[in-house]
């Protein structure tokens, strides 16, 4: 059975600063390291002349991508953030039913926080147990606090879940665990724009140190 | 032997897994000097064996009476080293008996490497050797040298580690001088079903056999640096390859190895027993 392949989506946070021209160059030169694909937060809609293929803003505006604030979820030891297309996001935007709207939006896309300090095995059965209850939703990982060991378990039990904010110097770990998963590894975004496969890293032999003579034990002369 | 990577077959998290168990450990290395220079070993801090004496002395009486006189309580008490010629066979003992008699501890005194070391230089009977440990208060071997007992593998990693059946020898005769047996299996990145699987099939004249240590490969400090240690899958792999055929072994993990969240699943998976190594002596 092959599973999705593991999708690696880069994403510049700029939610605290104002578009200013300096924010705008800093997002100009980030989709340019990532080959056009990455996704933006922002926090207020980008000004005019200016425009983002993949990017989700903190204020629900009509016909955009709404984010929801970061919520713990009643009843499980996780947080989660839900981005809904603009025309369904609630008013206000505070204080939300992350459930209730997740059952309206079906096709909206949940991202689980692990609340610091929760053991391993308590975040993963919230992740299963919102998994079931909400089959429909697409369901991703927040990498940074989920951890390595935890993320991977449940890619490895649950093919459909993908991991985000994976930050560019964790690639490696991400083409690892891909590479023992048997998926390959996309770099794309949420605006629609092809996906660029991104390859394994190269792979070496460990080094062997052939200085010295291994065919007898190197036993002192005058023991003998 | 195939090349065909041990994969793990995704499992929910056990509900009841058998309690984990926390053993408190304290490490005494006697030295880190060996002669055989195995290449995932950082004990193999190369010293040539000639003028005088060229390595400091292995760990002394009075480190280990310092040690004990604090008063901590320890569960299992770790005897390992690299191998050099310098101490005597009787010096070890002595050394099992200061911490067995200083202790209530069980006392995990060296590995069947080391006892082939001592029989070959000291020309002394296994047997004998085997006796004067339990004498001197081991309780059991240390699972040193069985890494994988694999003699291909060996050859190209461990050139003068003992062969496999070697291994298995001295830790049977362990078992009948009243020594309980021990065995480990080292997890690398990229480990592949058939070592694990001829590794583990080794083990078979082991009928005593009731803790295997998995040891991830710590490629820091070893002539391997360049190798990556297991991913947290290889190692649930593993883990579910060796309930298939020893279901009734314990399964070991150091602490100190992995991440909290890995030994927490890893216990979720079967893995009962933690080491954390509370102390280190020696260099």
């Amino acid at each position: 059975m092959t599973h999705p392949p593991l999708s690696w989506i880069p994403v510049l946070d700029l939610r605290q600063e104002s578009l200013t021209s300096f924010a705008l160059r800093e997002a100009a030169v980030f989709y340019r390291a990532h080959q056009g694909r990455g996704h933006l937060l922002l926090g207020e809609p980008p000004p005019p002349g200016t425009s983002y293929a993949s990017w989700s803003c903190t204020r629900p505006l009509p016909g955009q991508t709404w984010r929801s604030p970061v919520q713990s979820w009643e009843g499980l030891p996780v947080a989660a953030s839900l981005e809904i297309a603009g025309d369904h996001a609630p008013e206000p935007a505070q204080d939300c039913d992350l459930p209730a709207l997740l059952t309206q939006n079906a096709a909206c896309r949940l991202t689980v926080y692990r609340i610091p300090g929760t053991e391993a095995d308590a975040v993963i059965r919230a992740v299963n147990q919102i998994r079931e209850s909400h089959p429909q939703a697409a369901l991703w990982l927040d990498l940074p606090s989920m951890g390595w060991d935890a993320a991977a378990y449940l890619l490895a039990v649950i093919p459909v879940l993908q991991l985000m904010n994976v930050p560019d110097r964790e690639l490696s770990h991400l083409l690892d665990l891909a590479e023992i998963l048997e998926r390959p590894v996309q770099l794309h975004d949420f605006g629609g724009a092809a996906p660029l496969p991104v390859l394994p890293l190269p792979e070496y032999p460990p080094q062997m140190d052939t200085s010295w003579d291994m065919s007898s034990p190197p036993v002192y002369p005058g023991y003998l | 032997m195939t090349n065909a990577p041990l994969r793990y077959r995704a499992a929910p998290l056990q509900n009841r897994p058998r309690p984990l168990e926390h053993l408190k450990v304290l490490r005494v290395n006697t030295t880190r000097n060996c002669w055989m220079q195995c290449r995932f070993c950082d004990f193999s801090r190369y010293a040539p064996l000639s003028g005088p004496r060229p390595v400091p002395p292995a760990v002394g009486r009075t480190a280990l009476e310092n040690e004990l006189g604090r008063g901590n309580r320890y569960d299992l008490i770790k005897i390992r080293g690299g191998l050099t010629f310098w101490e005597p066979w009787s010096y070890f003992l002595q050394l099992v008996r200061v911490l067995a008699e200083g202790s209530s501890a069980a006392v995990q005194a060296f590995s069947a490497v080391e006892l082939m070391h001592f029989h070959r230089v000291e020309k002394k009977p296994l047997r004998e050797m085997l006796e004067e440990l339990r004498w001197a208060g081991a309780t059991s071997l240390g699972p040193g040298g069985g890494e994988l007992l694999v003699d291909s593998w060996r050859e190209e990693l461990a050139v003068h580690r003992i062969r496999s059946q070697e291994w298995v020898t001295v830790q049977r005769l362990a078992m009948e001088a009243g020594l309980q047996s021990r065995a480990m299996m080292m997890v690398f990145r990229g480990i592949t079903r058939d070592l694990v699987q001829e590794h583990l099939l080794a083990l078979g004249p082991l009928r005593d056999l009731s803790v295997i240590e998995i040891k991830p490969l710590r490629p820091q400090g070893t002539h391997m640096e360049n190798a990556q240690p297991p991913h947290l899958l290889e190692m649930l792999a593993v883990v579910q390859a060796i309930q298939d055929l020893w279901p009734q072994v314990q399964i070991a993990v150091t602490a100190d190895s992995v991440s909290p969240d890995a030994l927490a699943i890893l216990h979720r998976h079967g893995v009962s027993l933690a080491y954390f190594n509370a102390e280190e002596i020696g260099p």
